[in-house]
């Protein structure tokens, strides 16, 4: 096409010469005055300038031609360099006779810095070739030559053109040989593979540092590695010997080889989804060993990325064993000790409680998610107010405390007893109360039964006493009962001698000694009497030691004790008490006087009630023996402690008195200012 | 004693009040009684004047009707009455009335020692 175009052009110009040549005589005004001359001028100036325009034409076509060539080379010139250089290709000619080694200087950036187009081959070998590959890439190229190689394939460093090392692989074949099959020329080239070759280094060297990593972890933690596919391909030693298979039996198996069975399929699934889409999972395991037994491992997967795609997972695991042990331990604690503990948030008020919380208390909380206004309202109501001020308290005193209250369970009433502490911040703010909880239903109900104990040890003690009385109460009743008896057939007879004064000095008799007989009735009754809850109301202390006189002045006569007592504004002089009790009391204190006074030649008791200085409410009960010793004064209120003779007394009785008034906030006391021996009682006022 | 005299009973008690219905209940034209309240004179009297017979009660002050008997002379019947209970007795006594008495029983136990003599 391009051809015709030019020979196109060249017509064109010879054509274009010709018709000039015909009209040159016309316009020429020298030639019309020549008429001789206009033949020849007609003749031959066509032919003249046709030759020459052919020339013109055909030197311009000639002109593009060359023209083109020399664009094309240039331009296959720059796709073999593009192509070569994106390649990274390098071609080069070894002449072997010459020992010379060509390169394709011509391109315009040579992968080598070569400054001549031909090299002596040991010259180039020492100029461009890393002298830490040069051995190895000599040794290759004369294998190859000599024919102890099929084939010719090195990859060595090289200088650029900047002076820097380049990796290249470098490929080559014998391209001539000489008659007798000795090669004469070797051809090749040079590939650059430097980035390759890079990140081939930065993989290694990764490589390394996570083998380095593995290898650090491995001597601190449980370590293995599996496939993708989740087979073992890689334990250390700690495996093994936790788990109690050696590393032979574990490589190739899968996980499930320690699997205890415990743990939901639902959690290894998440595990999957998670590690799968190259996340890492953390979660607490049991696992069995080959024993059978357990232990428990936090682990940790980590998916170990390749080319993009997942291509083995790591693990992790350390043995918490321990630690669940000691929290399985600290757990059956809080069980068998039924405490359990507990956090609240001042701020924000949410509580978090350990698991035996939950077991105290069996509010109906399936998920032990449980709220502050929750627990309030499972206190029990006539507790909620204690119970908040307590905690209330806590957070504006800053101070720690104790308190009980009563939960209402299911149907039963759970008593607990919470201590309370203070957790502050800097700034001394309470952010947290803290503390334990525990189940003390049983210790109430103990602490009731013994009370109940108590007072049946008290009515024992009562019986006791009224057994050591009986014979004289019997005598002290039975005497006013002869005197009724006895008046009664007597009365007839007086009234028919019609012995008025004498009948109504009988009747008199008789009434009073019936009086007599049910003041001792009504005496006896209190102490026998047997009570555990009674409220405690306001007692005169003149009508307490009346009473208690009743039981006591039977004795008193009987030994020939003067009993007296002094009661200090007698009509103001009242406690809050449990009549019953303190009567006792006062009756086991004023018949210890009169025991120990009853052999002694002075035989006196007196009883002194009184409101002191610090309007405490004060009686004593004071007798004419002497102090009593040191030595038994220590022992003198613990249980059991008697000086009587052997069945005299129980031993029982100080003791229980001092029970009896630690219970009323009262004190039992010896007064050692007193020459005589005085016990003294203390109300707080 | 050839002249048949009166039978004599002493009676021993410190509530004052039996004391009265004692004599009241148990005098009689051959029956003579003489109380008393305190104990070191009642043993005075039964031991100068020898009485057919002696009550006395038991729980006495600082002293038992027990005791009292084995100051008394042998051959005087004794008889105790007394409200207490149980009485572990250690002396020479002819019988044991409990208060408050049945009158006609003291009465038989009289009549039967008036027949001794």
């Amino acid at each position: 096409m391009k051809n015709v175009l030019l020979r196109g052009k060249v017509i064109f110009w010879t054509i274009g010469g010709i018709l000039l040549g015909l009209f040159f005589p016309f316009f020429s005004s020298s030639l019309m005055d020549r008429p001789e001359m206009l033949f020849y001028v007609i003749c031959t100036a066509p032919l003249f300038l046709g030759s020459l325009s052919f020339l013109v034409g055909f030197n311009q076509e000639r002109f593009l031609v060359l023209k083109k060539t020399e664009d094309e080379k240039e331009k296959a010139y720059g796709w073999m360099d593009l192509v070569l250089k994106s390649a990274g290709l390098e071609v080069w000619e070894w002449d072997l006779k010459e020992n010379i080694v060509l390169f394709n200087s011509e391109l315009k950036h040579n992968l080598s810095r070569f400054d001549q187009k031909s090299y002596s081959f040991p010259l180039m070998v020492e100029e461009f070739i890393h002298p830490e590959d040069k051995d190895e890439m000599i040794k290759k190229v004369y294998d190859y030559i000599q024919g102890r190689a099929t084939e010719y394939v090195s990859i060595y460093r090289m200088k650029d053109f900047q002076g820097k090392w380049r990796w290249v692989q470098s490929n080559g074949k014998v391209s001539q040989r000489d008659k007798q099959g000795h090669p004469i020329c070797f051809l090749g080239t040079h590939f650059d593979i430097t980035e390759r070759k890079n990140r081939e280094i930065e993989i290694n060297e990764k490589n390394d540092e996570l083998e380095h990593l593995i290898e650090a972890i491995s001597e601190l933690a449980i370590v293995s590695v599996t496939d993708r596919k989740g087979k073992i391909t890689r334990v250390n030693k700690m495996f093994c010997e936790i788990s109690g298979y050696s590393e032979k039996e574990l490589l190739g198996q899968d996980h499930r080889i320690v699997k205890s069975g415990v743990h939901e399929k639902k959690m290894f699934k998440e595990m999957w989804e998670k590690i799968l889409k190259g996340e890492n999972w953390i979660g607490d395991i049991q696992n069995r060993k080959k024993n059978g037994s357990y232990y428990f491992v936090r682990t940790i997967i980590i998916p170990l990325l390749k080319q993009g795609g997942i291509n083995s997972f790591f693990s992790i695991r350390f043995d918490m064993t321990k630690q669940v042990q000691l929290a399985k331990n600290l757990a059956e604690a809080q069980k068998l000790s039924k405490i359990g503990s507990w956090t609240l948030n001042t701020n924000t008020f949410e509580v978090d409680l350990s698991d035996q919380m939950y077991e105290i208390f069996p509010w109906n909380n399936e998920e032990r998610k449980i709220s502050f206004d929750d627990i309030y309202s499972m206190v029990h109501p006539e507790d909620q107010e204690h119970w908040r001020k307590a905690i209330d308290n806590a957070i504006l005193t800053k101070k720690s405390c104790e308190i009980r209250f009563r939960s209402i369970g299911k149907e039963e009433i759970i008593w607990a007893k919470a201590i309370i502490k203070i957790m502050m911040n800097k700034e001394g703010g309470v952010t947290r109360l803290y503390g334990t909880c525990q189940d003390i239903t049983e210790q109430v109900l103990a602490e009731e039964e013994i009370q109940k104990e108590r007072f049946k040890t008290i009515h024992t003690s009562k019986l006791a006493s009224l057994g050591e009385m009986s014979a004289g109460i019997a005598h002290e009743i039975n005497n006013p009962l002869t005197i009724i008896t006895g008046n009664l057939p007597l009365l007839e007879k007086i009234k028919k001698e019609g012995e008025e004064t004498k009948f109504k000095d009988r009747i008199e008799k008789m009434i009073k000694a019936s009086e007599r007989i049910s003041k001792i009735v009504r005496g006896l009754k209190k102490l026998v009497r047997f009570q555990v809850d009674v409220e405690h109301k306001e007692e005169l202390i003149s009508s307490l030691i009346e009473e208690s006189l009743v039981i006591c002045d039977i004795k008193a006569l009987k030994t020939d004790v003067k009993i007296d007592y002094k009661i200090q504004d007698e009509e103001n002089l009242i406690v809050k008490c449990n009549e019953v009790e303190i009567e006792q009391v006062l009756i086991n204190l004023i018949n210890n006087a009169i025991d120990a006074v009853e052999d002694r030649e002075e035989r006196w008791v007196k009883i002194n009630a009184f409101r002191d200085t610090n309007t405490e409410v004060v009686i004593q009960v004071v007798n004419s023996g002497p102090r009593i010793e040191e030595k038994v004064e220590e022992k003198i209120f613990q249980p059991f402690f008697t000086t009587k003779p052997v069945g005299k007394g129980t031993g029982l009785g100080l003791s229980i008195s001092k029970g009896i008034l630690d219970q009323h906030g009262a004190s039992l006391s010896l007064n050692k200012s007193f020459e005589n021996t005085c016990f003294e009682i203390r109300f707080p006022s | 004693m050839g002249e048949r005299m009166s039978f004599e009973i002493y009676y021993l008690d410190d509530e004052v009040d039996l004391l009265e219905i004692f004599s009241d209940t148990f005098s009689s034209e051959d029956v003579k009684i003489k109380t008393f309240s305190d104990p070191s004179l009642f043993i005075l009297e039964v031991n100068k004047n020898n009485p057919d017979l002696v009550f006395m009660d038991f729980r006495l002050p600082h002293i038992t009707g027990d005791e009292i008997a084995l100051k008394l002379n042998k051959e005087i019947p004794k008889a105790i009455i007394s409200g207490d209970l149980n009485l572990a007795l250690k002396s020479d006594i002819e019988d044991v009335f409990e208060k408050p008495y049945d009158v006609k029983k003291i009465c038989d136990f009289i009549n039967k020692l008036k027949k001794r003599d």
